[in-house]
């Protein structure tokens, strides 16, 4: 068996939240690439990376947050409600775990979206994006069509800019 | 807060017991008429479905699991704007900051089938 050479991709790295930002740019792009190929076959793997853009930048904000998730520590001796927090950003997926964790967010957002004539687009669009993706997309048997992807890329695409 | 260590242990757990209940009263409140007015709301777009809110421990947010057959005919972005259509017309946008999320599946996906 070959040996993994260093640096490669597959590594498990603790990202800041610059670094969590430019992968959320690339996977982006991976989605739009597939969403050009037009192929409903292509759909849930579009879905599924336009999803992880927004897991990205709610870990983004949540880093920022808790800036001590950035230096190296012990897991097993961290208190409760901080083990919950590195738990959140490290071991799970759940979009609407990490938004409950950055109520200010939505709060300013709600404001935002008051301020402008647009209306509430981007709530309405994260809200939506959390009601549907979950982490279980990339093991469905189920396929979407490249419709319902596009829809699911622009709501996106309008909270990556809102977010990023 | 009030002072219990002069109550007597059985008075003291009383008195903790409907501070609680008196804490998690709004929230109960709040998760009813979300329900009602989900459940109502789809009910006049032809949707009988059935609504399960569960609130998220140590925040006053809720979660909440709509199953309908005939969600079928709907993508899963034409669910989510039926939805949010219901709350944002019945509820004030402050009281949306207490839904955490709104899941809108099929009995057949909820099932994993």
């Amino acid at each position: 068996m070959r040996a993994r050479s260093h640096g490669s991709i597959f590594d498990k790295m603790r990202l800041g939240p610059s670094q969590l930002r430019t992968v959320a740019n690339r996977r982006f792009d991976d989605a739009n690439a597939l969403r050009k190929t037009g192929q409903n076959a292509r759909a849930n793997g579009a879905m599924y990376l336009a999803g992880f853009v927004v897991e990205c930048l709610l870990k983004a904000k949540i880093i920022e947050k808790h800036a001590w998730l950035q230096r190296s520590f012990n897991v097993e001796i961290l208190a409760k409600p901080n083990q919950r927090v590195y738990d959140l950003c490290y071991r799970r997926h759940d979009l609407a775990a990490l938004l409950e964790h950055l109520p200010d967010l939505k709060q300013r957002l709600l404001e935002w979206g008051r301020n402008r004539s647009a209306g509430s687009g981007v709530i309405d669009s994260l809200r939506s994006v959390v009601g549907q993706w979950t982490i279980f997309a990339r093991y469905s048997t189920r396929v979407a069509t490249m419709h319902e992807a596009a829809t699911f890329i622009e709501q996106v695409k309008e909270v990556k800019e809102w977010l990023t | 807060m009030a002072d219990m260590s002069s109550l007597p242990r059985s008075e003291s757990r009383r008195s903790t017991r409907k501070a609680a209940r008196k804490r998690a009263a709004p929230r109960t409140v709040f998760a009813g008429q979300l329900k009602a007015a989900l459940i109502e709301g789809l009910s006049q777009a032809g949707i009988p479905s059935q609504v399960q809110i569960e609130p998220v421990p140590t925040t006053r947010l809720h979660r909440v699991l709509i199953t309908a057959r005939k969600f079928k005919n709907l993508s899963p972005a034409e669910r989510q704007n039926l939805v949010w259509r219901i709350v944002n017309s019945r509820f004030d946008p402050e009281q949306h900051l207490q839904i955490s999320m709104i899941v809108t599946l099929t009995p057949e996906e909820s099932t994993g089938d």
